[in-house]
């Protein structure tokens, strides 16, 4: 009996952690407008991305739109990394170079790598080129 | 004979299981490199997307405990992934390399008129303008190595839209009233 019980306690914590982490759990999603620059042939889309909830979303440039659109790669942070990615979100946007250390796309990115995950390149329009001249997750120093 | 009678099935149950674990592992393996190979298609979006979305995360952390490397390395290093993720890893190694060297090329001056512009020496129109000139000169290159259908799997835009999309992607993140305007039209 008092073995059984012995064993149930580190089960018992696993599954009281399990949920904490649940239980803490955010979602961070990056969204593909799709609203393109009107130029001939070829489009670019704007991004943005979103912790926890629509109302708390960050995009570069800064005053950039930040609502409609469709979401475009969905991941999981906990509570650390969900403040994580909403401190780089507002960092970033003050201190990247539009156009020179990156665009939305790699704005993006420094906010959904914090839940594991990176814009889905191939649906969004002009993100391989960005990544081109870019990278990932472009140049955000002092953040 | 007792024992021998209890250590053969131990043996025999020991080997299946391993056969088994490896039979699965190699067709697991197989599975995942045909994910890989060749271009990217519906089938493999999804698989190749969190695989690669991993290997971008996991190598911006090894970029991070190595501040010496340069900008134009980091995102050199970004690149091949998209490279492989939408061309395959099984696409030409010379022909990458020599995209990745283009690329680099382009990179390296882009960095240099970064830092002038960010100490001042010139303004945002002038960091456009010679960018854009060296941006397109380096695709066009890039546009000799690849065919049609590899440079547009890549870019996500044709040949005949080189000129002029330095500009476009840059304007796309400025308000109306200040967007470069390309002095050649």
């Amino acid at each position: 009996m008092q073995i059984k019980r012995m064993l149930n306690i580190p089960a018992a914590c696993f599954f009281f952690l399990l949920f904490c982490g649940q239980a803490n759990a955010e979602a961070i999603w990056g969204v593909d407008t799709n609203v393109n620059v009107p130029v001939a042939g070829w489009f670019l889309d704007h991004t943005y991305v979103c912790v926890g909830s629509s109302s708390d979303c960050y995009a570069f440039p800064s005053w950039s739109s930040t609502s409609g659109g469709s979401v475009n790669v969905v991941g999981q942070a906990n509570s650390t990394q969900a403040s994580a990615a909403r401190a780089r979100g507002t960092c970033c946007a003050s201190n990247m170079y539009y156009g020179i250390d990156g665009v939305c796309h790699q704005h993006s990115n420094q906010v959904l790598t914090q839940a594991g995950k990176v814009l889905s390149g191939s649906t969004i329009g002009g993100y391989s080129y960005s990544v081109f001249l870019f990278g990932t997750f472009g140049t955000c120093l002092y953040c | 004979m007792k024992t021998a009678k209890l250590i053969f099935p131990a043996v025999l149950w020991v080997f299946l299981l391993c056969t088994s674990a490896y039979a699965q592992n190699t067709s697991h393996s197989d599975d995942h490199q045909s994910k890989l190979d060749g271009p990217q298609n519906v089938l493999n979006l999804k698989y190749r997307q969190d695989f690669y979305a991993k290997k971008s995360t996991q190598l911006e952390r090894e970029f991070s405990e190595k501040p010496w490397l340069g900008n134009s390395d980091k995102a050199a290093g970004h690149f091949s992934i998209v490279f492989d993720r939408t061309l395959g890893v099984d696409f030409p190694k010379q022909k990458k390399d020599s995209v990745l060297q283009l690329q680099r090329e382009i990179l390296e001056q882009k960095e240099r008129l970064a830092n002038m512009y960010k100490s001042g020496s010139i303004s945002f129109e002038k960091y456009v303008e010679q960018s854009s000139g060296f941006i397109e000169v380096g695709l066009e290159k890039i546009s000799k190595t690849l065919t049609d259908e590899e440079f547009i799997g890549l870019f996500q835009f044709e040949k005949t839209e080189i000129r002029g999309s330095f500009y476009k992607l840059i304007n796309q993140g400025l308000p109306e009233s200040e967007r470069v305007v390309d002095p050649r039209k």
